[in-house]
């Protein structure tokens, strides 16, 4: 095959003429360079920035991915349009007849249109250097701008210069290959995301692709395979061009060639591609089979690891490791298994004194022994072994969907995530790369007994690669001449970490605790910016010590504490059994690279946005230089006291959706997880719920969260917990947002009938004491059973023995609560009344809270305020209760329960108030008969009564709209809808709020203001022919924020439809019976909260039909219960 | 010979025949090539220049075979196609530098040179900068010439050159052929303008339905037309009868009744008188005439 260098360089030079004169070409050239410019301005050149923008290589990979979407559409375009031109151009034969080859001509042209863009993309880059350079100087990732060329730009044009050509000539129709394309394009970039691990992401635009300064990008070799998958497949296409032109070729067999290099680079691309799911695959069975195996092993062996002594030694990228450990086994055994890392070899294993075969299978250690080892008698092990640790043994608990799942910086950069590192430059092996040899099995999901862990004597020496600093937890000491270190924790610990790295310290010492920052490398000096309050630092740190400390009501444990510099690839999540993360290490919290992804710790960046005024200052425009660092550095060290964010996703029709994200470094775990273990071997998730009783739980949901998603996370575990067993619960990677929720309900019931007892705080109070007394050692959660049981007087059997099953949901009516005051010699007493129906067939608790205004005052009920109620099935309790003041608030929270709101805070307009002389004596009393809120003669029906309510049909008929919805629909355990101010209904939406009206479950159905052509429909039965009064239950805190606006509302009291029709703030009504009607209006920015008189009516003994329509100019149409009262002649 | 063709026929995909049994040799010089349309001229000219296969026959091009030897045919060849008004965005220079280039022109001092004498040689110089599409009719049709000559080939291939031409710029481009004749070049023009042949071809070929119905010089027809042209007066009847058995080719009014010519091997029962044939005459003689036979 000759081809004619000569020939391609002539055809591409005078096509990229005709490319670069094209209108369409000129046009995308000046928007990328306008969108350079402005994107250089927004994030390069900017004052205000993006903390992300501290890793170099953000700059190259954010300009190269625009550019490449948008040349990747462009291109598609001017490739179709090449050849539609040169079938409509009698000149084009001219060149026919010229004796270059197919080939050359073709391949000229394609040649062209890589040329200009791959010259557009490098001016691109240059000025995204430029401006680089302009505002960080020298310290820039140049080598990043051309991978970012490489990795991203060149597959992506080959491949669609290929294929749009191919199809062109294929189809041989410009329109239909466009469309064909760009619907390829628009799948690609907003549908097919990482579908079959991104294979089909072939702009690259899903790829996990940023680089880290410090190890580069993860997992290059697959990257580079995918890429080439696409370089392959572009060429092969572009290749077979060759024989599809419509062109005799110069001679008989010249094409022969072209059609073998077609087969060679398509069957090379697809290759690449198998290659790329194989890969991937091979990983996840990997991964079950290591899953597998721990099923196999996970009742085998159970042992607790006294000490372990590890003797690293740094061999260029290989770690040669001893470990020296003394166990004991749980129970008397034959065996004992350890997980150890599956990529490290095991060399040798010795038992001193025991016979015994070891095997090892993937990541297990199994340890056969000739005689049976006697429970909790220690035995001596040391094993060797080297290797590179293997990733792949990382959260095997953690679902492959999530695991791949799109992690962005600035909403478009994708992050690869990495769990452990290991290279001659770099090391991590944090405890879950199981790098040293740990009793029992990784994870399974047949059995939690996995999840035990224990407390340690560890010690670690380490021998580093020449000129490198190791990190570990403990007393660090270094032999003479610094190249061996040894590590000497002050007390047990549940696990340790190993770093080794160009670490540099900056180290303080205050009030005896060593504070380290370690720094990778040598950035631009953070710290130089705090030296003017240099003095002050020590004090800052301690005030926000003591603050912590406060807070956690616990003292810091440990004698140093360090941020410690790591990759920015380093990814960890949220697990059910523990709320540690990976981030928070013993003594150490683990920050990836610059701060990348912590703005509050960019001092530099900070101080120019205070300075600079802004939404920092707020209004505080005469700080000073040192007030403004020393807010700073509060800011910085407060994130840590912060449990975590909220993070909102839109969806149709401003639907919108609230998650609680944890903030991974929130302290606690250093002051609790690290320091107290609750182990029982019946119970492996004893520690999570002794966690979780003592002050752990940072689940649950606001109200307003509450009101947006439709339902709380609580409400969601209920939900759940009623239909399904626990254990699906806690291992279902679709619910692993809630199974925090789902723990912590449990645990609450499990001691609940303790608590009704006790008292819900002296039950706390003492768990916490009895596992406080145990600091760094295992304590038994069987003896804090024993002594809770035998101080309460309460057998936990039954919960211990229905802990598996499905929850019993109790369902209960709660009574309008009752205040009276009753005046004594001393003082006025607020006797508190409250009523609870459990109208199931399941027993259960209520927690009651009573809360104060005046924080003072409070200070006088030196009584629990919170107490748990038991609650027999069909069972009616009343709650007495006495307080100096009158309470500001009533919170009710009905536990296991299937109410809904499941928690209600009531105030004073939700109950009645008496003045009264006698006290009747506080304690909970049995009543005999039902909560009945209702007046006799009292008919009410509420949008849960079934039959009696109905709603009108829904408007949409449009196809597409119709296919849509039907699209959405699935099968959902959730069918309440959350609401906002920006949400619009266009039908009707069941909604719950503790404002609405209802049994044991408030809802209601809303829907926005419309032409009045949709309605909801109460039919209510009238056995008893008289005069009635009509009420309608409104809610206003659903349509009103606040008072102003209200007012503002009732001042305006007449808006504009869409229609340009005068509406007004009013609800309109059809009262009906035998056909006579009566309309009703009721202005509902001047409704009450609650029932609203509507009229009164005659009515004969037959249903009555009430129906409210959705004409009104009000944000929403809440349509909820109505009430007929019966008036005595 | 410079091209020989032997048993040449070709086939459409739907079956229809453009092309029967041809058999021509083509000697150096102009050779022109006459017919109607859809003659097959044009298809005859596409499987010159390499753009069509031909489904039957043999084709050699100055020793190449056409089907297996087509790089070496395209290396001597020019082609101005039929219509070539159509251009992309190129200048007038950087065109005909393109097609220089593409012809194996690859020293760039030398082929601006070539490019600027071939523009002054085509009377384009002075239009060198202009877009090519903004060109005149004539100019585009001599821009084509100078691309098909640029390379200086050895078979010129010229397709209904000068359709659509005024006079003046058909007599220019006429003596633009002439003169890449005389360097010893095969020039094929294929027209049905049968001045474009009288004017410039020692040679030609007559095509019709695919098939040669005359080969030699444009004297050798003429005299084979000798005494089948025919000028009579004839009445209104007359001419009806006449028109609807011979090929009329002229009709003069004359007050009484016409002065009509007449192509016809004889016109018995009339008064009618032998004329001297031109070139027009012979080929409606062996258009309308000789193919009936």
């Amino acid at each position: 095959m000759w081809i004619g260098i000569t020939n391609i360089r002539i055809v591409s030079k005078y096509e990229t003429k005709l490319l670069v004169r094209g209108w369409f070409f000129k046009v995308f050239a000046f928007l990328a360079l306008f969108a350079a410019v402005i994107l250089g301005s927004m994030y390069i050149l900017s004052q205000y920035q993006q903390p992300q923008m501290v890793n170099r290589s953000v700059i190259p990979y954010m300009f190269m991915l625009i550019m490449n979407v948008g040349q990747a559409v462009v291109s598609v375009f001017l490739a179709s349009e090449y050849l539609k031109r040169d079938k409509q151009l009698d000149t084009s034969e001219i060149f026919y007849t010229r004796p270059l080859s197919n080939a050359e001509y073709l391949l000229g042209k394609m040649w062209a249109t890589l040329k200009v863009f791959f010259i557009l993309d490098i001016i691109v880059a240059l000025i995204a250097l430029i401006m680089s350079l302009i505002k960080y100087g020298f310290d820039l990732d140049y080598v990043s701008y051309i991978w970012y060329f490489l990795l991203l730009c060149v597959p992506t044009l080959v491949f669609i210069v290929g294929l749009s050509t191919t199809l062109m000539l294929l189809l041989n129709n410009q329109a239909i290959t466009m469309v064909i394309l760009l619907a390829y394009i628009g799948v690609t970039l907003f549908y097919i995301d990482n579908v079959y691990y991104y294979l089909f992401d072939y702009i690259g635009f899903n790829l996990p692709m940023l680089k880290s300064v410090i190890t580069g990008f993860s997992g290059l070799p697959r990257l580079i395979n995918h890429r080439l998958c696409y370089l392959l497949l572009g060429i092969g296409l572009i290749f077979s061009d060759v024989s599809l032109f419509h062109r005799l070729a110069n001679s008989r067999y010249s094409l022969l060639p072209w059609r073998i290099a077609t087969a060679v680079f398509l069957i090379g691309g697809l290759y690449a591609g198998y290659r790329h799911v194989h890969l991937f695959k091979m990983d996840e069975r990997y991964r079950a089979d290591m899953v597998e195996l721990d099923n196999r092993y996970v009742h085998t062996g159970g042992a607790v690891a006294d000490s372990c002594l590890l003797s690293v030694t740094q061999n260029g990228d290989m770690l040669d490791i001893r470990a020296e450990l003394t166990v004991s086994p749980r129970q008397n055994t034959a065996s004992l298994v350890f997980t150890l890392n599956p990529g490290f070899k095991l060399n040798s294993v010795d038992a001193p004194g025991h016979q015994m075969n070891c095997e090892r299978l993937m990541h297990l250690v199994v340890l056969d022994f000739a005689d049976s080892l006697p429970a909790a008698k220690p035995i001596h092990l040391i094993m060797e072994y080297s290797g590179m640790a293997d990733e792949r043994i990382c959260y095997l608990d953690i679902s492959a969907d999530k695991l791949i799942e799109n992690k962005k910086a600035l909403s478009m950069l994708n992050i690869g995530k990495r769990y452990l590192f290991q290279d001659r430059k770099f090391t991590m092996l944090t405890p879950e790369s199981y790098w040293y040899p740990r009793p029992g099995v990784a994870f399974s999901d047949k059995s939690p007994e996995w999840q035990m862990s224990y407390f340690t004597d560890f010690q670690i020496n380490v021998t580093p690669n020449p000129g490198l600093t190791p990190l570990s937890q403990g007393h660090c000491t270094a032999n003479a001449d610094s190249t061996s270190f040894t590590f000497t924790p002050e007390s047990s610990l549940p696990s340790v970490s190993l770093l080794i790295g160009d670490y540099h310290p900056k180290s303080l010492m205050v009030d005896s605790t060593l504070y380290t920052v370690w720094e990778l490398g040598r950035w631009d000096d953070q710290f130089e910016v705090l030296d003017s309050i240099r003095d002050t630092i020590p004090t800052i740190i301690r005030d926000q010590r003591r603050s912590m400390e406060y807070q956690a009501e616990m003292k810091y444990p440990f004698r140093r504490f360090s941020f410690v510099e790591v990759p920015l690839h380093f990814s960890s999540y949220k697990r059910v059994w523990t709320s540690v993360y990976e981030e928070l290490q013993p003594e150490m919290a683990l920050v990836r690279e610059r701060a990348f992804d912590m703005g509050r710790f960019q001092f530099r960046n900070m101080k120019r946005q205070w300075s600079g005024g802004g939404r920092y200052r707020r209004g505080n425009n005469n700080m000073s230089e040192k007030d403004i660092l020393i807010n700073i550095l509060n800011n910085t060290i407060y994130f840590m006291m912060e449990s975590g964010s909220f993070s909102g996703s839109g969806g149709r029709n401003g639907q919108f959706t609230m998650t609680q994200v944890d903030n991974p470094y929130f302290y606690r775990p250093m002051f609790y997880n690290f320091r107290y273990n609750i182990y029982s071997s019946d119970w492996p998730m004893a520690n999570r719920m002794v966690e979780s009783i003592t002050g752990g739980d940072v689940s649950g949901s606001q109200n307003w969260m509450r009101r947006m998603n439709g339902l709380s996370e609580d409400e969601k575990a209920l939900i759940l917990m009623g239909k399904y067993d626990f254990d699906r619960i806690m291992s279902d990677p679709e619910w692993e947002d809630i199974a925090d929720n789902a723990l912590a309900l449990k645990t609450k019931d499990f001691f609940a009938p303790v608590s009704a007892v006790l008292g819900y705080e002296t039950l706390v109070d003492t768990i916490s004491a009895l596992t406080m007394a145990e600091e760094f050692a295992n304590a038994s959660f069987d003896s804090i059973l024993d002594w809770v049981q035998s101080y309460s007087g309460v057998s936990l059997q039954d919960k211990i023995d229905s802990w598996e099953e499905p929850a019993r949901l109790a369902c209960y009516k709660i009574g309008t609560p009752q205040i009276t005051t009753v005046t004594t010699d001393t003082a006025d007493i607020y006797q508190a009344d409250v009523t609870f129906e459990n109208i199931s067939d399941n027993p259960g608790f209520v927690n009651v809270e009573f809360m104060f205004y005046n924080i003072e005052n409070a200070g006088d009920e030196d009584k629990p305020k919170s107490m748990v109620v038991s609650v027999g099935a069909h069972e009616t309790r009343r709650l007495v209760t006495h307080w100096f003041n009158i309470p500001g608030n009533i919170r009710i929270n009905t536990m296991l329960s299937s109410n809904l709101p499941h928690d209600v805070n009531l105030n004073n307009s939700d109950w009645s108030t008496y003045e009264g002389t006698d006290l009747e004596p506080e304690g909970v009393y049995t009543l005999n008969g039902s909560v009945d809120n209702t007046l006799p003669g009292e008919i009410i029906i509420d949008n849960e009564d079934g039959g009696l309510f109905s709603l009108s049909r829904p408007l949409r008929t449009g196809y597409l709209s119709k296919w849509i919805d039907k699209s959405r629909e699935k099968n959902n355990d959730f069918i309440y809808e959350g609401f906002s101010d920006w949400r619009t209904f266009s039908q009707w939406t069941l909604v719950t709020d503790q404002n609405l009206f209802g049994d044991y479950i408030r809802s209601a159905y809303i829907i926005s203001p419309g032409d009045g052509s949709q309605y909801a429909r109460w039919s209510v039965p009238v056995n008893v022919a008289g005069v009635y009064d009509v009420y309608f239950y409104a809610s206003p805190a659903l349509y009103s924020n606040n008072n102003r606006n209200r007012r503002w509302n009732n001042n305006n009291n007449n808006n504009n439809n869409n229609n340009g029709r005068r509406v007004t703030n009013d609800y309109n009504f059809e009262i009906e019976q035998f056909n006579m009607s009566d309309h009703v209006s009721m202005n509902m920015w001047r409704a009450d909260e609650g029932w609203n008189l509507l009229g009164t009516f005659r009515f004969e003994a037959d249903t009555v039909r009430v129906t409210l329509n959705n004409r009104s100019g009000i944000r929403v149409i809440v349509a909820d219960a109505v009430r007929f009262v019966k008036r005595e002649r | 010979m410079s091209i020989t063709i032997k048993g040449l026929s070709h086939y459409y995909p739907n079956g229809k025949r453009a092309l029967t049994d041809i058999n021509l040799e083509i000697p150096s010089g102009m050779f022109g090539l006459l017919g109607p349309n859809g003659a097959g001229k044009s298809t005859l000219m596409r499987i010159l220049v390499t753009l069509m296969e031909p489904s039957e026959g043999q084709i050699d091009v100055c020793g190449y075979d056409i089907r297996t030897q087509r790089k070496e045919v395209r290396r001597i060849l020019g082609y101005l196609p039929q219509d070539f008004r159509f251009f992309a965005r190129y200048k007038v220079r950087e065109f005909l530098e393109y097609a220089a280039a593409l012809s194996g022109m690859t020293n760039s001092a030398e082929r601006g040179k070539a490019v600027d004498a071939m523009l002054e040689q085509v009377g384009l110089y002075e239009a060198r900068d202009r877009y090519a599409q903004n060109l005149s009719g004539g100019m585009k049709r001599r821009l084509g010439i100078a691309q098909a000559l640029i390379h200086k080939p050895q078979i010129l291939v010229v397709d209904e050159p000068t359709t659509g031409l005024d006079p003046e710029e058909r007599i220019r481009f006429r003596n633009l052929l002439s003169e890449a004749s005389s360097k010893d070049t095969t020039i094929i023009l294929s027209t049905h303008i049968v001045g474009d042949i009288s004017s410039s071809c020692t040679e030609m070929a007559m095509l019709n339905q695919g098939q040669v119905m005359f080969r030699g010089s444009p004297a050798g027809m003429l005299k084979e037309t000798e005494g089948k042209v025919w000028r009579l007066k004839v009445t209104n009847e007359q001419y009806a009868e006449i028109n609807r058995k011979y090929a009329v080719i002229s009709t003069i009014p004359n007050g009484l009744g016409w002065d009509i010519q007449v192509v016809a091997k004889s016109i018995p029962g009339y008064d009618a008188v032998s004329y001297p044939p031109n070139l027009e005459h012979a080929y409606v003689y062996f258009m309308e005439v000789k193919d009936k036979e």
